[in-house]
């Protein structure tokens, strides 16, 4: 067996064969471990020990929870709602409330979530705005900055947030508008 | 780095002898989930057929000339049992479909519609079905003091000061006139003033619920009168109709 299996194989082919050979599950930590650490970082303010921490806690439940998978869905989806949940638990522990680290947002990240609104953009540098909107990210309530992560950074459908979160598609998207109307709102405040 | 956690995590896995969770343990509850569900709607369906049947069986045009008010009337006559119990249900079956696996996918609006269609389909199949009048019959037999909460009161309308008197006709005097029994078991004679309004022939073992105005000790004037067949709905505790007698009489 080589590392390049887990792009050999299909997820769901990984996941049968880990749920009858442990050492299989190594090709599903090798292919998510850097966007699921990636993504923690997004949401979460703790140190890169703790990311870890929870990196690990969430690997430990989807190999334990393998048999829950439902093939038709995309296990990306199923993994990073583990993540997600690890992350609420994780929280609550601590008895914390979840801010980002610092996001780092490229310009084509940037340009997808304002593509629509042009109006902004002539009040305010895109650069200015850009910076500001980092740090403004951090101020949002994590139901918003949950949906602006997963949407613009983790660059996922509508679909898999609503998998991720176990929201309807329609109230994911009602929470991206909202969120980015928040989002602009705290920009305009800086 | 990563290295690292990728042999963190399945050392752990080695040691600790974590195995994957078989199965069925997801399948069990996944269907623990959907019963619960299912059964909360039929129970669900139960308590809007009771509710129905409370509302048919309460006379509601007394509401206007009840001494005591229209909200006090309006308050004595709700199932509140069976309100809190559909309460509750809802957020039972809410919970339930929500952690399904693919209960997620519908808006709170949605399922609400369909949950209030389904359980008030059910609950006017059910109460047309006679399942709501054989639940209060024997709700009303139950010597639990829980069921006995869920049970009708028609002791409620047992209020001959404020001018409201209930209870089942033992028999019939010359004229209109005739004498109940009210729930306590004592005996009342009812006069009928003359242009009463009167809904019904009044004969032995009916339900009569009147408006009036209490003359004398167990002397009732009444003004307004309305009678039913089925008194064994309000008066099933009778010492000689038990339980199986009941249930026998109903299923005929």
């Amino acid at each position: 067996m080589h590392s390049t299996d887990s792009e050999k194989y299909s997820d769901q082919e990984l996941v049968s064969q880990s749920v009858q050979n442990n050492e299989r599950f190594k090709y599903i930590i090798e292919k998510y471990e850097q966007p699921l650490l990636r993504y923690i970082r997004r949401l979460t303010n703790v140190t890169n020990e703790d990311a870890e921490d929870i990196l690990q806690e969430t690997f430990i439940k989807a190999y334990q929870n393998l048999n829950s998978y439902n093939p038709k869905m995309p296990f990306s989806s199923w993994i990073y709602r583990i993540a997600h949940n690890q992350v609420i638990s994780d929280f609550r522990s601590r008895k914390a409330r979840p801010h980002g680290n610092s996001v780092v947002i490229s310009d084509e990240q940037y340009d997808s979530m304002f593509q629509d609104d042009t109006d902004i953009e002539q009040d305010i540098d895109k650069a200015i705005l850009r910076e500001h909107m980092q740090t403004a990210l951090q101020k949002l309530d994590a139901k918003y900055r949950d949906v602006l992560v997963l949407k613009y950074l983790e660059e996922k459908s509508y679909k898999e947030i609503s998998d991720i979160l176990r929201k309807p598609e329609g109230t994911i998207a009602t929470l991206i508008n909202r969120a980015k109307k928040k989002l602009k709102k705290v920009i305009n405040q800086q | 780095m990563i290295d690292d956690i990728q042999k963190k995590i399945l050392d752990k896995i080695q040691e600790e002898n974590i195995t994957p969770k078989p199965r069925w343990n997801f399948l069990l509850k996944e269907y623990v989930l959907w019963s619960t569900a299912g059964v909360s709607v039929i129970v669900g369906g139960l308590a809007v057929s009771v509710i129905i049947h409370r509302f048919a069986t309460s006379d509601l045009d007394f509401i206007r000339e009840a001494e005591f008010g229209t909200f006090r009337y309006v308050m004595s006559m709700m199932p509140y049992f069976w309100v809190v119990l559909l309460a509750i249900l809802a957020g039972i079956i809410y919970y339930n479909i929500v952690h399904t696996e693919k209960g997620y996918h519908y808006r709170f609006s949605v399922f609400f519609m369909v949950l209030l269609s389904l359980t008030l389909m059910l609950g006017v199949i059910l109460h047309l079905a006679g399942v709501a009048r054989m639940s209060e019959r024997l709700l009303l037999q139950s010597d639990s003091s829980l069921l006995r909460l869920a049970a009708p009161k028609p002791e409620l309308w047992m209020n001959p000061d404020d001018g409201m008197l209930v209870g089942m006709i033992i028999e019939t005097s010359d004229g209109m006139n005739f004498q109940i029994k009210d729930i306590y078991g004592e005996e009342w004679e009812i006069i009928v003033i003359e242009g009463a309004d009167v809904r019904g022939d009044p004969h032995a073992d009916m339900f009569a619920r009147m408006i009036g105005e209490q003359e004398d000790e167990y002397i009732f004037r009444a003004t307004k009168i309305r009678l039913r067949e089925d008194s064994d709905d309000f008066f099933p505790h009778k010492p000689y109709k038990q339980g199986k007698q009941l249930m026998k009489e109903f299923s005929r």
